[in-house]
């Protein structure tokens, strides 16, 4: 672990350091190929001004409560959708069908529904998510070996214990790469979704720096973009994934 | 045979532990249908230790899992203590040839669940999990993951896992099947001398004679397609048995053997001629 960080180290500095010496070779003006330098100082200023931070505030509450709604309706559509064949072959290709849309085709809509405003974003990354937590929900229940529920009731589980002390810890491994993905499409739907609207989010700050034709804004803030994404996706899923993989014995995935 | 020929064990004058009365199950195939049992009579007395042999496929699996409550019979009923069993309940815990072991939990996490469902508190089924982890001699691996068990060890834990329940009844379904030779002589000496502290009533399955005969008190022998009660055995001798070398279980075995391969060949023959229809 501690080579394999050393080495993205040295690998990021490399990358940096062939950016400058592109950059400083003035093949392109420096309004079209930034410099290092200039986004260093566009991050540092952006930081010090707190406007990415209100800006990183603001997406993350709009992504909390977004995907918190996305959370509630995914595991109670998967629930549903794994009590019965009839609910799977109707809802469930319904909602798989519908999960084949790139979540930023639901902007249009609603747009026309909700307005420009707050409401509009939140439901596309509501739309985003819930497909991929539902059908994680319903696969993983569907998916439980018999054997265990079958154990379970012999020793006197039933009902709501079944499911919370066997069904859904059995689900998990399973569940997990669901909820992973539907984070994943709400992430990207809500960035699509702030560049619309005046939203004071990421989103926002980089279409300011389009307005502004300062590429270096924009590029400092795809950056911060990139790295809450890669923190909370890479860091907090992964390691959750991984704790159950090696408690399971499953070995490590790919990541 | 006569149906009621089998209908013993229970000791004159008392309510069986379990009764199994006229228990049929068929299932339905693409292709017709499948006769698993048919007609099943017997009564399990309380504190027995019964082996119910057969074939793979002859419905032994089905049968327990009747017992368990996790199926249902088509025809016929098995009463429990004069009670019928109408679905599953921890009188009846079911241990597995597969461990089911739950792998999201500790070796302890696990004995300790059966209790938990019970509502038993946090410390003492602690306690009472750490008792029967110790019966079976896995005092030391409390805290190990499933997976970092080897398969003998998972048994071990799912075994004390059904006793950390005290149930009515253990039923247990070729547990012992997937484990190398040494491992099971192993078991069948210590499940013997556990049967014989705690009194436990046990149902038995397998398909393995000299298991059957080495472990049960009396040893049903079930027919194949459909499954029926094709004879018992009384099996005495002081326990702990050895499951190898000892003559008298040895020829017991060896009666049971002989009457399977009647068993087989009616079975080749019929099946020789359906084909040839
Ligand atoms: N759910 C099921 N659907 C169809 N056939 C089944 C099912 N369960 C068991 N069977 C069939 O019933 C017969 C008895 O099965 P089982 O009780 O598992 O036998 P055993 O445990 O003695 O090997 C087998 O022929 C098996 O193929
Ligand atoms: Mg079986």
């Amino acid at each position: 672990m501690g080579e394999t960080s050393l080495t993205f180290i040295v690998f990021c500095m490399a990358a940096i350091l062939a950016w400058h010496m592109v950059a400083e070779a003035g093949i392109w003006p420096d309004y079209v190929f930034p410099s290092p330098s200039g986004v260093f100082s566009a991050l540092a200023h952006g930081i010090t001004d707190e406007s990415f931070l209100h800006g990183t505030i603001a997406s993350l509450k709009r992504m909390a409560m977004g995907f918190g709604i996305a959370l509630v309706v995914g595991i109670s559509l998967g629930v549903a959708i794994s009590q019965s064949k009839h609910i799977e072959h109707t809802l469930g290709t319904l909602i798989l069908g519908v999960q084949t849309l790139p979540s930023i085709c639901w902007l249009p809509l609603a747009v026309l529904w909700f307005g420009l405003s707050d409401k509009a974003i939140m439901f596309v990354v509501v739309a985003g998510a819930v497909g991929s937590i539902t059908m994680a929900i319903s696969s993983g229940i569907s998916n439980v070996p018999p054997i265990y529920i079958n154990a379970a009731r012999t020793m006197g589980a039933k009902e709501l214990n079944l499911y919370y002390e066997v069904i859904f810890p059995a689900a998990l491994p399973t569940i997990i790469a669901g909820v992973r993905q539907g984070w994943s499409f709400a992430w990207r739907s809500l960035m699509a979704g702030e560049l619309i609207y005046v939203s004071a989010g990421l989103g926002q700050l980089l279409q300011v720096g389009r307005e502004l034709n300062d590429i270096n804004q924009v590029v400092a803030v795809m950056f911060v973009i990139m790295s809450i994404g890669f923190l909370i996706e890479r860091l907090f899923f992964t390691s959750i994934e991984m704790d159950v993989r090696k408690k399971w014995g499953l070995g490590a995935k790919r990541a | 045979m006569k149906k009621g020929d089998s209908k013993t064990g229970a000791r004159e004058g008392r309510v069986p532990k379990i009764s199994i009365q006229g228990v049929s199950k068929e299932f339905h195939m693409k292709d017709g249908k499948l006769s698993a049992l048919d007609g099943i009579d017997i009564d399990v007395g309380e504190g027995e230790f019964l082996c119910i042999v057969g074939p793979s496929g002859c419905g032994k699996s089905t049968l327990l899992n009747i017992i368990a409550g996790l199926q249902m019979p088509e025809k016929g009923r098995v009463l429990m203590g004069g009670k019928e069993v109408r679905g599953p309940g921890p009188d009846r815990v079911v241990m597995f040839q597969e461990s089911a072991l739950f792998p999201w939990l500790t070796a302890i996490q696990n004995i300790e669940f059966g209790l938990k469902m019970k509502g038993v508190g946090k410390e003492e089924r602690r306690g009472i999990a750490l008792h029967y982890l110790n019966l079976v001699n896995l005092k030391r691996f409390e805290n190990s993951l499933v997976h970092e068990l080897s398969g003998g060890m998972k048994q071990r834990v799912a075994l004390a896992r059904a006793l950390a329940m005290e149930p009515e009844v253990l039923l247990m379904d070729e547990p012992f099947a997937a484990l190398d030779a040494q491992s099971r002589d192993q078991f069948h000496i210590e499940l013997q001398q556990i049967w014989m502290k705690t009194g436990q009533t046990i149902v038995f399955v397998t398909h393995n004679v000299s298991e059957a005969v080495c472990l049960g008190d009396r040893v049903i022998l079930l027919t194949y397609r459909p499954g029926r009660v094709k004879k018992e055995f009384r099996v005495e001798y002081p326990r702990p048995r050895e499951s190898r070398g000892v003559p008298k279980l040895g020829s017991i075995a060896s009666r049971i053997l002989s009457e399977l391969r009647v068993e087989f060949e009616r079975y080749m023959k019929e099946a020789l001629h359906d084909g040839r229809n």
